[in-house]
């Protein structure tokens, strides 16, 4: 009985702490989206009266977000998968120091990773190769950075290296091992860069802003933001296009939360050893 | 130990996923060439709900006009610099026909003895990447001389001006709350602070200001620009400013000479009968919560361009704008008008001439007073007038004795923020600083600053 | 080095470098080449608007910041400092409380851990939208219980005392969950051997964190304080959206960003400030890994 309490008790604080200061200020915003404009004028903390869906109907069509939508799930998936891969086989060797200079290069990558982003020449660059306002381009350059290395070459170190000689004396070839054997165990590490990078190429703002030009290739922070812009006094609408917009992030974070700790732990723990990369965290920073 | 299958179709999976990434790729490069054969005009603004409604119609009837032209209006909120990003990519891009710009002004071209770089809009019109449009056609529907003040450079002009508000001396009233308590609109500084005692002592709070943008300088500025131009004609704005940066440079007028002294003094007299929390309140939020607070509040620091947003908030509210009377002297109280946005077409542009073209339908009379009453702008075009809208009364019949606003003094850019004059939210009631502290620290800086 | 056990004898030392050819080059062509070519730009006074001239002028931008004079530069570096120490220890103390909270995998309690993490998906323009909703002096919800618990107002994010913390908080609230998930994963590798050789010798709970818990949480404090400092040094994003710089919140990252981007930019001047954040992070960084690295040592 008083463990029934205690057990309870406990289960009330979590509920208040989680729900309380981590919930509900965002569903504070997301009640704003159900008020009219005179409403939230009239009771800017309240509960709404009446209930109205109407801002949802004008915030989807003002913003024009169904084609950014389509935009926006092929910029955040098609970077996010080649951005893993490309992590996995970048830090893979490292890890292991199968190459000469594995260590000076994990180090050169850390060191650099500190150094002033440089929009400007980075457009400048972007424009020479051609990628500028291009659906392509723009993918191309957000696959290529090759995000999570540095927690990967830490979860790897987890996997016993003896599976490596096994495997190559069974005849097992280099990609194959990697994919069906690497990559499996991998699954946390994965899970959890998945989120991030898909969050980080979900809310990015700056980089389509400068490198797409065409409104046919813009993504749906884009949309918000002009958004934004244009009704930025009126909070009901505001938030009803900020919820539209977050929705499929909160739904992908649904499905895949369950892995974060696994990931979040077994990379950042045991990376430690000469850790260094400004951390996911800021890789969130969309705008 | 995990057992392998068979490792004869080694790399089957990978090759597959290659072939599916080699068809994705293929599907997005198809769909992303498009539009190609007809002519694209590309223009480019900041977002201003208003003035991107009305520049589409203006469009439409271009494309209408010019079948085969197909227009591509680029734009960007002010907030979080997104907007001058946008312009940059497309200046970097050279993707652009007619771009918008704040409009420049003389005291952006420091004389080079001071050895002070030019930036922004001025420096893109220094180094020769706007097209002169002083001999267009269209020039001649605008005042010359204001014009050649915000965009001339040499002898040329290199973009026209089409919108102007009233920013700093800005102050809307609500006009049931002063026919309550018998006044009239206040037209000297006494009258002012007398009417702002008045709504005191009733339990009113009379002023709502956005302290946390800033919008207090408003009032500063307003006081300032008052106390320079006193009652001279606008057309002498020029040079009285060119002095005044000529007196800081020359160390002989500085932040804490008495002109300061005095404009702080009425500044924070007029700050004493702001909102409690003044500083935390958000400009996205002021207008609509001004508007429907229709017993409090009686006057609201801000500028001409949210009169419109104040009406849409508020279909009851009876409200006006008016100049803040900063000074004694009535005469002196005239609103100053800050020039706005100015339309450029950059050499680079691929249709130059469509571009023109264009800004010479938009600058036509009639789709001109469309675009002034869309956005509640003062009219730049003498032969059409600032249109009358619930409130603009008062706009309507002062507008024209309105002056450019006052230039900064001369200031690195690198130069910390005070030796532009006092930071407003570092300085009582908003900060801690005093008002003579302030503007000793802000002359001792600007002092530092162009040491030369 | 050790060798690549994969392929034949001959491809065997080229496919580790095959391997990590491709993000190596992708991060040299779209990371390091930008990043380098930025730090060009502060040796000039290069305005960065396209087609204006560079007005290369050496170490100007340089000498002009360390004149002492000058005070926006070290009062920037002043509310930096401010504001890594507030955000680290804040988000440590409310990290490891959540950990030790919400550590247990009981029914219910995977949602919670979830719920407090959740707020880092969202973009830093949402959650400026959100607080600049909640803390408006007026209209906010903020000042509600403010006006309810303390009698009387506070201008919140312009209030130049409260501005800052408030923005701190805010930061912790976004990004507190991860430090939460880290100290989880360190509590539940600590072998439960040991809490029970401890409780045999009569350890009460106080003892038993202080001998056993946090030495053995070690490495997970020290990837945490790591991470937590390194993430908040060049922080602009969210202190943009808030206060714009105003009331004494201009961090070296924000200062940075006003003065590099904008309608009158000085991107040679910005370049120079954001060559001076890099160093900054290389000093709070280094010392922090040689800090805690000895620390770790010494338990």
């Amino acid at each position: 009985m008083q463990r029934a309490l205690r057990t309870g008790g406990a289960q009330l604080i979590c509920f208040v702490i989680s729900a309380g200061f981590f919930a509900l200020p965002v569903v504070y915003l997301g009640i704003q989206a159900f008020k009219s404009y005179t409403g939230f004028l009239q009771d800017p903390t309240g509960i709404p009266h009446p209930w109205t869906l109407s801002n949802f109907g004008q915030a989807w069509t003002q913003g024009d977000f169904s084609t950014e939508m389509i935009n926006s799930l092929l910029y955040a998936v098609v970077p996010d998968v080649v951005t893993l891969i490309l992590g996995v086989f970048l830090a893979f060797p490292v890890s292991r120091g199968y190459f000469r200079f594995s260590n000076a290069l994990y180090a050169f990558f850390v060191f650099s990773g500190f150094l002033p982003a440089g929009l400007i020449p980075l457009f400048i660059e972007a424009q020479k190769l051609g990628l500028y306002n291009n659906r392509l381009g723009f993918i191309v350059m957000t696959s290529l950075t090759g995000a999570g290395f540095f927690f990967f070459v830490g979860y790897i170190k987890t996997i016993p290296r003896e599976i490596d000689e096994a495997a190559a004396m069974d005849g097992c070839g280099y990609v194959r091992f990697i994919f069906t054997m690497i990559v499996p165990q991998m699954k946390p590490a994965l899970a959890t860069f998945g989120v991030f990078g898909f969050v980080a190429s979900w809310n990015n703002l700056i980089l389509p802003l400068v490198m797409l030009s065409d409104p046919g290739l813009w993504p749906v922070t884009r949309g918000l933001f002009s958004f934004f812009g244009q009704f930025s006094s009126q909070w009901p609408l505001v938030a009803a296009g900020t919820v539209i917009v977050a929705a499929p992030i909160m739904v992908v974070f649904a499905i895949l939360q369950r892995h974060l700790v696994e990931g979040v732990a077994g990379g950042a723990v045991a990376g430690t050893r000469g850790i260094g990369q400004a951390p996911p965290v800021q890789a969130v920073d969309g705008a | 130990m995990a057992k392998f299958p068979h490792s004869r179709s080694r790399s089957r999976r990978p090759a597959a996923v290659l072939t599916a990434f080699a068809s994705l790729a293929a599907a997005i490069t198809g769909c992303s060439s498009g539009g190609g054969s007809s002519q694209t005009l590309v223009i480019a603004e900041w977002t201003n709900p208003a003035a991107v409604a009305y520049t589409k119609t203006v469009d439409a009837l271009f494309e209408k006009q010019h079948p085969g032209v197909n227009i591509q209006l680029q734009t960007a909120p002010t907030a979080q610099n997104a907007w001058p990003t946008l312009q940059n990519s497309l200046l970097a891009a050279k993707n652009v026909d007619v771009l918008a710009q704040f409009a420049a002004n003389p005291s952006d071209y420091p004389p080079a003895s001071t050895g002070i770089k030019v930036t922004g809009t001025a420096s893109l019109i220094a180094s020769g990447d706007f097209v002169d449009l002083s001999k267009q056609s269209f020039m001649k529907r605008f005042d010359t001389t204001s014009q050649k003040y915000v965009m001339g450079y040499k002898n040329g002009v290199y973009g026209v001006m089409v919108a102007e508000y009233v920013n700093n001396t800005g102050l809307f009233y609500k006009k049931s709350l002063l026919d309550k308590y018998n006044m009239s609109v206040p037209t000297t500084f006494d009258q002012f602070i007398d009417d702002l005692k008045t709504f005191k002592s009733h339990g009113i709070t009379p002023i709502y200001v956005a302290g946390k943008d800033g919008y207090q300088s408003i009032v500063w500025f307003g006081i300032v620009n008052q106390l320079l131009m006193q009652d001279l004609p606008a057309s002498d704005a020029a040079s009285v400013y060119e002095q005044r940066a000529q007196a800081f440079w020359d160390g002989s007028q500085n932040w804490n000479s008495s002109l300061y002294q005095q404009a702080v003094q009425r500044y924070e007299e007029v700050m004493s009968y702001i909102e409690p929390s003044a500083g935390g309140v958000s400009a996205q939020t002021a207008p609509g919560q001004w508007a429907v607070q229709s017993d409090d509040f009686p006057f609201f620091v801000d500028g001409s361009y949210d009169g419109n947003t104040i009406a849409q908030a508020s279909s009851s509210l009876k409200f006006g704008f008016m100049s803040l009377p900063g000074t004694d002297t009535a005469s002196w109280n005239r609103p100053a008008l800050a020039p706005d946005l100015s339309w450029t077409v950059p050499t680079f542009a691929k249709h130059q001439s469509l571009a023109l073209e264009w800004i010479d339908l938009f600058t036509q009379q009639s789709n001109y007073a469309g675009w002034l009453k869309a956005t509640g702008s003062v009219s730049t075009e003498p032969s059409v007038s600032t249109p009358s809208l619930s409130w603009t009364d008062w706009l309507s019949a002062h507008a024209a004795q309105g002056y450019p606003n006052t230039t900064e003094p001369w200031v690195p850019s690198s130069a910390p923020s005070d030796a532009g004059g006092p930071v407003l939210t570092s300085m009582q009631p908003f900060g801690s600083q005093s008002p003579t502290d302030a503007l000793d620290k802000s002359a001792t800086d600007y002092t530092a600053a162009t040491k030369h | 080095m050790s060798t690549c056990p994969f392929g034949t004898s001959r491809t065997r030392r080229w496919i580790p470098w095959l391997s990590i050819a491709v993000p190596t080059i992708g991060w040299l062509v779209f990371g390091l080449y930008p990043s380098i070519a930025t730090i060009a730009y502060s040796f000039t006074q290069y305005s960065g608007l396209p087609g204006t001239p560079l007005n290369f002028c050496g170490l100007c931008n340089y000498r002009t910041a360390f004149e002492s004079s000058y005070t926006d530069f070290s009062a920037a570096i002043v509310a930096t400092v401010k504001y890594v120490l507030g955000v680290t220890v804040l988000q440590i103390g409310i990290g490891l409380g959540l950990a030790l909270l919400l550590r247990h995998r009981r029914r219910g309690y995977g949602w919670y851990r979830a719920l407090v993490f959740m707020p880092q998906i969202f973009s830093v323009t949402i959650v400026g939208v959100l607080f600049t909703l909640v803390f408006d002096p007026q209209s906010g919800v903020a000042e509600k219980a403010y006006s309810g618990l303390f009698g009387g107002s506070n201008a919140f994010l312009g209030s130049s005392t409260w501005a800052l913390p408030i923005i701190i908080m805010i930061n912790v609230w976004m990004f507190t969950g991860y430090t939460m998930l880290v100290y989880i994963a360190g509590l539940r590798a600590i072998p439960p051997e040991l809490y029970e050789a401890a409780s045999l010798d009569g350890a009460g709970r106080l003892r038993l964190f202080r001998s056993i818990t946090w030495p053995m949480l070690a490495p997970a404090t020290t990837v945490n304080v790591f991470l937590t400092a390194m993430g908040c040094v060049g922080e602009y994003a969210l202190i943009l959206v808030l206060t714009d710089g105003n009331y004494n919140t201009k961090t070296i990252g924000m200062y940075m960003f006003d003065t590099a981007f904008g309608l009158n930019p000085s991107l040679g001047y910005g370049s120079m400030l954001a060559m001076a954040q890099f160093v900054i992070t290389l000093v709070i960084g280094g010392g922090l890994l040689f800090l805690l690295r000895r620390r770790e040592v010494a338990l």
